[in-house]
């Protein structure tokens, strides 16, 4: 999987958000990613991955969100 | 010349169309009528007699290593014929990848895959729909990990390799500045200003997580930050070619009197801002 795709599986897929989130690296190396982004995805903010999936949930049942 | 305008919107249409003394231009966003009927389209092109119109796209996900579907950009070209907008724009983000639909614009990570993505898009995007679109920095609630490159820096590597006018929203930046703890002006002093045309004005709401440092969310529920004001200022005072800016309100709208009002602001900080040039030219 490239980046740009478990980036996106990460804000549309809750149950592999919270797979991520409890082992960061371990998930990032099993999709494919090679080390280097592996190792920045397992330092990524964690607090602002919740609130931005959580932000594109709203969007995506149909409550009004932000056009941009 | 500058110029001021509103996004349009259903709520808002009866009032945009009593207050047109106010508006110099309006922006309609694209997915609200590519699936319309053909004479619901044609109905924007008499609206565009009354202000020149503006479109703007919200769903492409141009800026992705994945092309972008023949389907969106064909319903676009055809609104765009149908329409005859002056002009129309679309985000720096990307929507969709690998199957999984975000339902929002999101930063990709920000390195050569998106870029080279990116102007591929770009390139496809001009050739069926007859013209590049305005490209406009998104807001962003997170860093976007595997991101070799800042936001500045891989805007306009983009902006200038497409050779594509920028809409630069300055709430966006405003809240991703705030977000990342830079200051704004630094931020604006990163970006393409010599492409930018288009202004996007809007508001926000801070998000206060538990234990969390609070975030700025670009929500477009609330009114212009007095900050962004002062960075349209500033933006023009550095830039000598005319701005067009949009006010964004997406909903909890208030009187039309007051959007009025920050259209009034909006001009103001547009007028300050090339008086400062003056003085120091």
């Amino acid at each position: 999987m490239d980046a740009e795709s478990f980036l996106a599986r990460l804000y549309a897929d809750e149950a592999f958000r919270e797979a991520f989130t409890a082992a960061p690296l371990e998930v990032a190396r099993r999709e494919g990613l090679d080390e280097r982004e592996a190792g920045e995805f397992a330092r990524m903010d964690l607090p602002g991955l919740a609130l931005a999936a959580e932000s594109y949930a709203r969007k995506r049942s149909g409550r009004r969100g932000p056009r941009d | 010349m500058d110029r001021v305008g509103l996004g349009w919107r259903g709520e808002l249409a009866a009032s945009i169309l009593e207050r047109l003394d106010a508006i110099d231009v309006l922006e309609v966003i694209a997915e609200d009528w590519t699936r319309a009927p053909a004479r619901e389209q044609r109905s924007l092109r008499a609206l565009g007699r009354e202000r020149p119109l503006l479109l703007h796209g919200v769903a492409l996900g141009l800026a992705s290593r994945h092309a972008v579907e023949d389907k969106r950009l064909a319903a676009l070209a055809r609104l765009f014929e149908t329409a005859a907008p002056e002009s129309w724009s679309e985000h720096l983000a990307f929507v969709r990848a690998g199957g999984h639909e975000i339902g929002h614009l999101a930063a990709p990570p920000r390195g050569p895959a998106s870029i080279e993505g990116a102007l591929r898009n770009l390139e496809r995007a001009r050739r069926i729909v007859g013209t590049t679109p305005a490209l406009e920095n998104i807001a962003t609630l997170v860093a976007p990990p595997a991101s070799p490159m800042d936001e500045g820096a891989w805007t306009r590597r983009i902006v200038e390799g497409a050779g594509a006018p920028m809409l630069l929203d300055l709430h966006n930046l405003y809240a991703n500045a705030l977000n990342a703890g830079i200051e704004p002006v630094a931020l604006l002093d990163t970006m393409p200003l010599a492409s930018v045309r288009l202004v996007h004005l809007s508001g926000g709401r801070w998000l206060r997580p538990p234990g969390l440092a609070p975030r700025l969310l670009d929500d477009h529920l609330h009114d212009v930050p007095d900050p962004v004001y002062t960075l349209l200022e500033t933006l023009a005072a550095r830039v000598p070619q005319p701005l067009t800016v949009i006010l964004e309100r997406d909903g909890e709208f208030p009187a039309m009197a007051h959007l009025v009002s920050q259209l009034v602001r909006a001009r103001e900080a547009l007028a300050s801002g090339r008086r400062l040039a003056r003085r120091a030219a």
